[in-house]
């Protein structure tokens, strides 16, 4: 049994879903999703504003599946506009799609191949918080610098990708492009 | 299960209201679309020394920070902040729009029947419904940029325009060192955004 039949299996048990482009465009990346994403972009949604914040969300991930280009951190801690990174610890290969304004969210996932990326939860950026204290300038940030709740959504993840994926590991990489095709670096 | 099963367009199609979802999701369309036709600029002037992220800045009166921010995502971009940014690398957006339309018909109900193929665009450029004018409102959906500079367009009619970079299998992004305990580090040939 390989990776991608236990991603089949789970979408056909609907514990995760695969993306389609809304408007029928190409899949270059797949993002497979869980339950608690697929609830932000079909809905239904308490308000207005709440619809209008998932169909931007929806835009986005559509963006990443279409294959076009994607900004990746080269850092953890720097890259603050980028639409990708790799958190720290990279060894433990969680990764955060930041989708930015109005309210900013953060999908969080693995990689189980190349282009084929497990999104298994979100947040809001805001209720992730900030560091600490700025130190970045006497010494470089590191994760026990940031509030619980991102070492929380680190070890979630973690959790959810063994529930689902057990023996298999994410994707390791040397290079940004055993990540993502159609990648560049800021 | 697959997401996006349901006629995404049948509410803009139908001349009803259409649901916030629906506009958020365009305009995140565009917005990205206006983001990569800079980046693709930028990439692509950067790689020939014909700029870079100091000569934006020092053009537009701004902090290299903002124009590196600007760069690496949409954000709260205004029309202004594209126009700007396109016009300090010499250049300005050119606009069209698709009629949603004939590009769901053309596509038909193939949102449920995706698959992972690579699909041509279903979007024909420039369509002008004249009997449905109220589809050619719904979105600013092709953007092309032109020089803006004589002389580069005479270089340009002269000789093909070489293809923008495209991120190679071989390319010299990597990890240094051995796995897991480094981090991402770009030699000097990368295609990037850094300087």
């Amino acid at each position: 049994m390989s990776i991608y039949t236990l991603i089949d299996h789970w979408v056909k048990e609907r514990k995760l879903f695969e993306v389609v482009p809304a408007l029928g465009g190409p899949i270059v990346r797949r993002m497979v999703i869980s339950e608690p994403i697929q609830r932000l972009i079909e809905g239904p949604w308490e308000t207005p504003e709440w619809a209008h914040r998932c169909g931007l969300l929806r835009g986005d991930i559509d963006w990443f599946v279409e294959g076009s280009r994607l900004t990746v951190a080269k850092h953890p801690y720097r890259g603050k506009t980028s639409r990708m990174l790799r958190l720290d610890p990279e060894v433990a290969e969680i990764w955060e799609l930041r989708f930015r304004d109005p309210e900013q969210i953060r999908i969080f996932g693995r990689f189980a191949d190349k282009d084929v990326f497990i999104a298994l939860l979100w947040e809001f950026r805001g209720d992730l918080g900030m560091p600490r204290r700025v130190i970045e300038k006497t010494r470089p940030l590191t994760p026990e610098d940031f509030p619980d709740v991102w070492r929380d959504a680190s070890i979630q993840c973690k959790t959810e990708w063994m529930n689902l994926f057990r023996p298999y590991e994410p994707t390791h990489g040397a290079d940004l492009h055993d990540y993502l095709s159609n990648a560049v670096f800021v | 299960m697959t997401i996006s099963q349901t006629p995404f367009l049948s509410e803009i199609l139908s001349g009803d209201r259409i649901p916030e979802q629906k506009l958020g999701y365009f305009r995140a369309r565009l917005s990205n679309r206006m983001h990569d036709l800079i980046l693709s600029t930028f990439l692509e002037l950067e790689k020939r020394k014909d700029v870079s992220r100091a000569d934006i800045a020092r053009r537009l009166n701004r902090e290299p920070a903002q124009i590196s921010r600007w760069l690496g995502a949409p954000g709260n971009w205004t029309l202004d902040t594209v126009s700007d940014l396109l016009l300090s690398m010499g250049h300005e957006p050119m606009v069209s729009s698709v009629n949603l339309a004939i590009s769901q018909s053309s596509v038909g109900a193939v949102a449920g029947e995706q698959t992972q193929e690579r699909r041509e665009s279903p979007f024909v450029e420039n369509e002008l419904p004249l009997t449905k004018p109220m589809h050619t409102l719904a979105t600013v959906a092709t953007l092309h940029f032109r020089g803006g500079a004589r002389e580069r367009n005479a270089r340009a009619a002269a000789q093909p325009t070489p293809p923008l970079p495209q991120p190679q299998e071989d390319s010299p992004v990597h990890l240094s060192g051995t796995l897991p305990s480094t981090r991402w580090q770009r030699t000097e040939q990368t295609v990037g955004l850094g300087r």
